[in-house]
């Protein structure tokens, strides 16, 4: 699979109109993404830099987990993705 | 990560926290004292009059929850979004659904609760493999599409069934209510052990944590609920399964509710 471009990403993602994350739940949210990561290296699921770095710009942004659930699904060009959100999915871009 | 893993870490289920277990476990000892109100407190078993009517109460108890758990599943499925209300009502209708269906399979059936036990594992066991055989896996990470959120909530309940069944054989023995209790207490402490010491699957600790709470809130139900003479406190059902259902919106209120990933291995 090819890398995020995290920087593009970023802009489609500041273009959305969303409620942001405070910064004391953007900070709940790496906590939790720092234990679900610890568990994803167990189960030898090991995410790549790039990926790491996707998920912190996303929490960076204030995106909450569900919203990012979502994009990532459109980015994937999942078939539970909503097609409707302005991101442009990996394969097409 | 591969593009299938990045999918797995989409969910509408909640992050497993200890919050999530606080509620969890207060869920299934609702699901106990909740089907207990039905089945027995309004229904009429267990007491003299029971089945004079011509009508078992645990069945019709078990309809009444069924076609509640069956409506609240198809609502988590069409949900976009993890919904915390939502997704607690329906693993307390699971639970609900499976204490009268495990009354009415170990007590109506006339088969015991070894019986019902080995019944109720057949079938959790049964519906493991049609998941498996539907869907190539039965992790739970990927708790992403209708197909296995109804195998999931199928798995659930039949394990909430089983759970109802294993808490009522242990507590029926020499144990009584507050020592089964006890039993399953420190079954999950030792899963927590686990969990905290070693490199153990979570896959495998989730759903033994998963299963366990069930027995655990089961025998504290009825604990709760049952005669002084059978080691209960004798509160009534509808009072406890009022307080606890306050204590579960509370909790939700106050903890924070938000989507995560349940362990998995794609």
């Amino acid at each position: 699979m090819s890398d995020f471009d995290i920087e593009a990403i970023r802009a489609e993602v500041r273009a959305m109109e969303f409620v942001r994350g405070t910064p004391a739940q953007i900070a709940m949210w790496h906590e939790d993404m720092a234990d679900s990561r610890a568990n994803l290296v167990i189960e030898d699921m090991i995410p790549s830099p790039n990926d790491d770095a996707f998920f912190a710009m996303m929490l960076d942004e204030g995106v909450p987990p569900p919203l990012l659930s979502q994009i990532l699904l459109r980015l994937l060009d999942h078939p539970d993705a909503d097609r409707s959100l302005p991101i442009t999915p990996m394969a097409t871009r | 990560m591969t593009r299938e893993q990045l999918t797995d870490t989409v969910t509408k289920v909640p992050a497993v926290t200890l919050g999530f277990w606080v509620i969890k476990i207060l869920a299934t000892t609702l699901g106990e004292t909740g089907g207990d109100t039905v089945s027995m407190s309004w229904l009429g078993e267990t007491t003299p009059d029971a089945g004079q009517s011509g009508l078992n109460g645990y069945l019709i108890g078990t309809a009444i929850f069924g076609l509640l758990l069956v409506a609240l599943v198809w609502l988590q499925i069409r949900a976009r979004w993890f919904n915390p209300w939502l997704y607690w009502a329906t693993i307390i209708a699971s639970t609900t659904a499976g204490t009268t269906l495990a009354d009415f399979a170990t007590r109506s059936l006339g088969i015991g609760y070894p019986g019902g036990s080995l019944l109720l594992l057949g079938c959790v066991l049964a519906s493991l493999f049609a998941w498996y055989r539907t869907l190539g896996s039965v992790a739970v990470d990927t708790v992403v599409g209708p197909r296995e959120e109804t195998f999931y909530w199928i798995t659930i309940t039949l394990s909430q069934t089983l759970g109802t069944a294993l808490g009522d054989w242990v507590a029926d023995g020499s144990l009584g209510y507050s020592g089964a209790a006890l039993v399953f207490g420190g079954a999950l402490a030792v899963v927590a052990a686990l969990y905290f010491r070693t490199q153990v699957s979570r896959v495998i600790l989730f759903w033994a944590a998963f299963i366990l709470t069930r027995p655990l809130g089961a025998t504290v139900g009825d604990f709760l609920d049952k005669p002084v003479a059978k080691g209960g406190l004798e509160f009534s059902r509808p009072v406890a399964t009022t307080v606890l259902a306050v204590a579960i919106v509370l909790l939700i209120l106050i903890l924070p509710q938000r989507a995560g990933r349940h362990p998995g291995k794609s």
